[in-house]
């Protein structure tokens, strides 16, 4: 099994990471080994394991939804480099 | 007064508490050697001189006052993956060259609180993605043992200024052995504690259920007290321990008689490099001496850890990732050519070539058709790598062996080749995978370059990790050697 070009462009489009095409073979190449290497895990039998998403058994401690912090809105925006008023603004979305 | 570097925290405390030096005179030691020795290792990607000066004269005043905790006014460093407030926090990327976070991570806002005084932001491979600090946008840091080798990573900032002696502790992240591995590399002493017991918020996140903070240091006994100050339950964090903290230098000198440490003999195969198999040998047989009972043990999954980790990391990675869109912080590019390129190109120009590769392996792991054959078979692999570990706490206290497989290799030594680097990681990947707490402590030389020990231990036990740490320490002197490498201009 390997990751063809295409491959490539297709992961590239859904993780929006824009990829010179000159590139594409050699990020070709790596991510196959990469994958080959992972493929060693379908050398044992885990049909009748479950899955572990989580290290800890303990479940998530869930704090009451009560506001802690005044507004910090204009703290945060200080890092955005394109804002219009209170709003982060991006080229047009809608014609 | 130059003489101070080489004292340990306790020894720099006491120096404080009895007036030899004031908390300024000290900070101001260790950034005239930052100036002159970290143009050699590269060690700090931000120094924060007057912010250190500002916190040391408040140290001071509260030593006056007779209200010094067990860390006020020692100096250290935080790996640039926590977010500090007003001071920028670039996590090694390009991505956030001229992010300055608006609040402090948990571990900062505690270093705080406990009078310390942070010094800068140490160098990491960018996002904590790598194990030779080469991916970091800002040049790699340099091992003080010899420069043209790498300092391991991704914290490998932390471990080239904690053994330059450019600071006496700092902190640390570890998601697949960023603490342990550079720690070895380097000739140092670090910690993962058990997953939860350090507050993950305001630390980037990478793979977040495998994702820990911890101190690294020159000696154990410098790590409880660092321990004590960063741990305990964070309700800003939903992963974070109820546990709460503890003082981990309280059971430091207990005896570790009778105690059973296990030999997992998947990692002393033949492969193992032959010098570093002798000074195992050695280290184990010190601590049979110290009257531990060895006992071979066996994690049978531990060939297939490496593969594991980096298919449920980068699918983390992937998804973690995704925030930088270039919109609310961070690169942005210029003249976005509608929505689409905006996201595209601000994330292609901001992000190296080992995190894209990340993010695009990680995506084709969670991606619909192939789900089940990497991501869900990595956590079916995961739960057969936490079970190898119950069982084997059922017979023994503790588990010794290699930190890493090699000495620290020479830069560019991977470069090309993606997996060899990955393979570096198979002695510490695992514990992450199951959440434990590891130790990385010196342990011997091998061709002129410091040889790392791991000691892993059952879930919150860094209490007996640590007294197991300190009593090897307290019988051998590997943490206090010292590079012989001209540093500096």
């Amino acid at each position: 099994m390997s990751i063809s070009p295409k491959n490539v462009e297709e992961m590239a489009r859904l993780a929006r990471i824009s990829i010179d095409s000159e590139d594409i073979p050699s990020y070709s190449e790596q991510l196959s080994k990469i994958l080959s290497f992972m493929n060693q895990m379908q050398s044992i039998d885990t049909e009748t394991i479950e899955p572990l998403a989580h290290p800890i058994d303990d479940v998530n401690p869930i704090r009451a939804d009560i506001v802690t912090e005044k507004d910090t809105r204009q703290n945060a925006h200080k890092y955005a480099s394109h804002l219009l008023d209170d709003f982060y603004t991006v080229p047009q979305v809608i014609d | 007064m130059h003489d101070v570097i080489f004292n340990t925290v306790s020894a720099l405390k006491e120096g404080l508490l009895s007036k030899k030096y004031s908390s300024v005179e000290l900070t101001t030691e260790y950034l005239d050697r930052i100036t002159t020795i970290d143009t050699s290792t590269n060690s700090f990607i931000t120094v924060c001189e007057e912010e250190a000066l500002r916190q040391a004269a408040r140290a001071d005043e509260l030593i006056k006052q007779g209200k010094a905790g067990i860390l006020t006014g020692i100096p250290y460093a935080n790996k640039d993956i926590f977010c500090t407030k007003n001071i920028r926090t670039t996590c090694g990327s390009k991505m956030l060259d001229s992010f300055i976070a608006p609040y402090n991570a948990t571990v900062v806002e505690k270093c705080i609180d406990a009078g310390m005084v942070m010094l800068g932001k140490t160098n990491m491979d960018e996002f904590a993605m790598g194990s030779s600090n080469e991916t970091s946008f800002y040049g790699r840091a340099k091992n003080p043992w010899d420069l043209t080798r790498v300092s391991g990573g991704s914290s490998g900032g932390s471990a080239t200024a904690v053994a330059a002696r450019l600071v006496p502790l700092a902190t640390g992240s570890d998601t697949g052995g960023s603490i342990r591995q550079p720690s070895a590399f380097c000739g140092i002493s670090g910690l993962k504690p058990t997953y939860g017991r350090v507050s993950r918020y305001g630390m980037i996140a990478f793979g977040s259920s495998l994702d820990q903070g911890g101190p690294m240091a020159n000696c154990v006994e410098d790590l409880a007290l660092l321990l004590s100050v960063i741990a305990g339950h964070d309700r800003k964090d939903s992963t974070s321990n109820k546990r709460g903290t503890e003082d981990f230098c309280r059971h430091l000198s207990k005896s570790i008689k009778n105690k059973v440490i296990g030999i997992p003999k998947e990692y002393f195969s033949n492969d193992l490099n032959p010098e570093i198999q002798l000074i195992m040998d050695e280290a184990i047989k010190q601590i049979e001496k110290l009257g531990a009972e060895i006992k071979d043990v066996s994690l049978p999954s531990t060939s297939l850890v490496v593969p594991t980790y980096y298919v449920l990391a980068s699918a983390e990675c992937s998804s973690n990732m995704s925030r930088y869109d270039g919109v609310r912080f961070g690169h942005r590019c210029k003249d976005p050519n509608g929505i689409d390129d905006l996201y595209e190109r601000s994330r292609a120009e901001g992000f190296g070539d080992e995190v894209k590769r990340r993010i695009l392996m990680g995506t084709y792991a969670l991606s619909s058709g192939y789900y089940d054959a990497y991501y869900e078979k990595a956590q079916k692999i995961r739960r057969l790598v936490k079970n190898d570990y119950t069982s084997a706490f059922k017979e023994v206290d503790f588990l010794i062996g290699p930190t890493c497989p090699s000495i620290a290799f020479h830069a560019e030594t991977f470069t090309h080749d993606p997996v060899q680097m990955y393979l570096s990681d198979v002695y510490t990947v695992s514990a992450n995978l199951a959440g434990l707490p590891s130790l990385s402590l010196p342990a011997g030389f091998s061709q002129g370059m410091p040889v790392g020990m791991q000691i892993t231990g059952n879930y919150f036990m860094e209490s007996e990790l640590l007294s197991l740490g300190h009593a090897y320490q307290t019988s051998t002197d590997w943490h206090n050697r010292y590079t012989t490498q001209e540093l500096g201009r």
